[in-house]
């Protein structure tokens, strides 16, 4: 008997825009999985290839972006599939939140009407009381107090965190494996952003959900996910359970990014931060071999950082960096860096 | 530390005066309404802040949106006029002073804003930027273009970049023009308003370095105007913060992280993510219920008591003073002190 398969398995997933200057390449052979009711983030600056990665698994990209690999969904392919197909797969087995979701509420109907028309859309033999009581049901398990009786007030009446909970409540109306959360706290509050933080958890503690965070706030990923997939300039350079991730880089960029982090609970004002050199690359004109090897301090030029691009190389259970020179990393802590460089 | 008057100039060398002082400043905005368009209410945007900022040192604005930390700033730099209240630089106050005399005081402060591909003219070259305001100030004249290449090269771009435009520039290099526009007319106090939040984090700590090295190279005062609190904590020497239109925690840096004593300083600090995971796995946020009310209709008393959890009559009755406490730092809360409380606020 073969085992089942993981919730979602994505293979050398490529794509590419056509731009005036040639081939832009936003993604470019990411492979991962995910399992079932795992949680999962997936960071990265600007341009890393993250939330093409995420529109690509739900078949949210542009028509003219050109994609190559394969997304299997417990054991489906999705890619080419059409579209009919992936307008039934969003929403009932994967449902996702994005940044600016908050303004999709309907102003003139009820919150608990409209998390009720998700299920009705997707499961039209569910009875009206049975789907009320589901909202209520939803509701509460987003943290909203008197589920009953606020599933009858209108998105105004909610407070901005009330509305940030009641719009996760709606993607989870069908119950999905997968949720797909796109910068879910970017552009928020600190305390709006917390309330957010708050229900995410309780999605994980209390549901099957598995989720994929995408974000570039890696104090977002510390808290919640389980592994952590970093992505550079359309390539995954690092996977690692997310603990291992933050005590042992093994990816160069990883490492640099975790020291550069001011930190909320030092005392480290007077004393540079660890900077690393350069700016992220143009996705037309990507650097040869490694990407990240123009800003990188342990390459070996030009063979092979420049030369060749880098493999995953397996350091730890689970554990894995695409870099010819990982070795080398494992000897540097985060912190060693972080402290009085320049 | 409550806001005592202006004090006379005097001539004391152990405590020579704050290059900034800023008193009970107020700055509402009419709501107009109405077919008339008549004033129906006011917006209290800025509702009586002061500190003062000592030559050389950060201090740092913190809140959430809404908070009138732009709007301070804006007052600072005599962008706005304030409704009451006074902005003194190097004990001249900018509103009152002559008018010849307004365009020098103007020089001696500037600005660095947030987002690097919206504050620079994309049809001037980067020369073009950072010597304009050597041309509005008719210093162009005195070794114009040598002070650009100077302040190219201090900010660390390549002189021979000049002749090209922002486009060209990735946001951290833009940043860096905009800072380069800032310094080129040797201004002593810098307003930086969200100087690094629109940047990739690789990138971001390269300009937090430029800026305090630019500190102590020129010897620059900062009023920094951020939300992210771990940036915070590593430039600004003191911090205020926020809430509603008034400071209600103000002190040295180190003692508002350690020691936060108003509630809502405390709920901005539980709910930063740290890039830790055990800690940030064991660790309980403070979740404030419902929303900022409205600065048109703020609550009476104490502006933050709707959503606080220590809440009693007094503090609907009377404002609290921002009054220094025991731990050394001012606060304006009745009931000041650490504790998140057994109620982790009502949600």
């Amino acid at each position: 008997m073969t085992p089942d398969p993981p919730l979602l398995a994505v293979e050398r997933l490529s794509v590419d825009f056509p731009t005036d200057d040639g081939p832009l390449h936003a993604v470019d052979g990411v492979t991962f999985q995910i399992d079932e009711h795992e949680v999962v983030g997936m960071v990265g600056e600007s341009g890393s290839g993250k939330t093409v990665t995420a529109l690509a698994l739900l078949g949210l990209l542009p028509r003219r972006a050109q994609i190559r690999g394969s997304v299997r969904l417990r054991g489906e392919e999705l890619l080419g599939r059409p579209e009919r197909d992936l307008e039934q797969l969003r929403g009932e087995t994967v449902a996702m939140v994005f940044q600016d979701a908050l303004a999709s509420f309907n102003p003139v109907m009820s919150v608990g009407a409209q998390v009720g028309e998700t299920i009705a859309v997707h499961h039209p033999e569910v009875s009206a009381s049975a789907r009320r009581e589901r909202v209520v049901e939803l509701l509460e398990l987003v943290g909203i107090p008197d589920p009953a009786g606020r599933a009858d007030e209108y998105p105004h009446q909610y407070s901005g965190g009330m509305r940030q909970r009641a719009m996760l409540a709606m993607a989870l109306a069908n119950d999905p494996a997968l949720l797909v959360a796109d910068e879910p706290t970017t552009a928020l509050d600190v305390t709006l952003q917390a309330q957010v933080l708050d229900v995410l958890e309780r999605i994980r503690d209390r549901t099957g959900t598995a989720i994929l965070l995408v974000t570039h706030d890696l104090g977002v990923v510390a808290g919640l996910a389980e592994r952590v997939l970093v992505m550079y300039a359309g390539r995954a350079v690092e996977e690692a359970p997310v603990d291992d991730l933050f005590a042992a880089p093994r990816h160069p960029y990883t490492l640099g990014l975790l020291a550069s982090l001011p930190r909320l609970d030092r005392r480290t004002r007077g004393s540079p931060l660890f900077r690393i050199p350069g700016q992220p690359p143009s996705l037309v004109h990507r650097p040869s071999g490694c990407a990240f090897h123009p800003r990188c301090q342990f390459r070996a030029l030009p063979a092979p950082c420049a030369t060749d691009v880098p493999g995953p190389v397996e350091v730890g259970a689970g554990h894995q960096a695409a870099c010819h020179r990982t070795e080398l990393v494992a000897d540097v802590t985060p912190q060693q860096l972080a402290i009085g460089t320049p | 530390m409550s806001a005592p008057a202006p004090a006379p100039p005097t001539v004391d060398d152990s405590s020579p005066r704050p290059l900034l002082e800023v008193r009970d400043l107020v700055k509402d905005f009419p709501v107009r309404g109405g077919f008339w368009r008549r004033t129906v209410g006011r917006i209290s945007a800025v509702a009586g802040v002061s500190f003062d900022v000592p030559r050389g040192e950060t201090f740092a604005l913190v809140g959430e949106s809404g908070c009138g930390k732009s709007t301070t700033a804006r007052l600072i730099l005599g962008l706005l006029r304030p409704t009451r209240g006074t902005v003194r630089l190097d004990g001249t106050d900018l509103m009152r002073a002559r008018r010849r005399d307004v365009r020098r005081l103007r020089r001696r402060a500037q600005i660095v804003y947030q987002d690097p591909y919206a504050s620079l003219n994309p049809r001037l070259t980067v020369g073009g930027i950072v010597g304009d305001p050597l041309r509005v100030h008719g210093l162009w004249a005195d070794h114009g273009p040598e002070r650009v290449t100077a302040v190219l090269e201090q900010v660390g771009l390549d002189p021979s970049d000049a002749h090209r435009y922002p486009h060209e520039f990735s946001g951290g290099q833009r940043q860096r023009v905009g800072i380069a526009r800032a310094v080129v007319l040797q201004p002593e106090l810098l307003v930086l308003d969200e100087p690094v939040s629109a940047l990739d984090v690789s990138i971001q700590a390269g300009v937090v370095n430029l800026l305090d090295e630019l500190q102590r190279l020129l010897g620059l005062t900062y009023v920094l105007i951020a939300h992210d609190l771990a940036v915070v904590r590593h430039v600004a020497d003191e911090v205020g913060v926020m809430y509603l239109g008034k400071i209600v925690e103000r002190g040295p840096a180190d003692q508002i992280y350690e020691q936060p004593q108003h509630p809502y300083t405390l709920a901005l600090l539980s709910a930063v993510p740290v890039p830790h995971p055990a800690q940030e796995r064991g660790r309980r946020r403070i979740l404030l219920a419902g929303d900022v009310p409205s600065p048109a209709d703020p609550p009476t008393g104490c502006r933050f008591r709707t959503r606080c959890w220590r809440a009693q009559a007094i503090c609907g009755e009377h404002e609290p003073p921002l009054e220094t406490t025991p731990v050394g730092h001012a606060v304006a809360c009745f009931f000041p002190g650490p504790e998140a409380g057994a109620g982790r606020s009502p949600r």
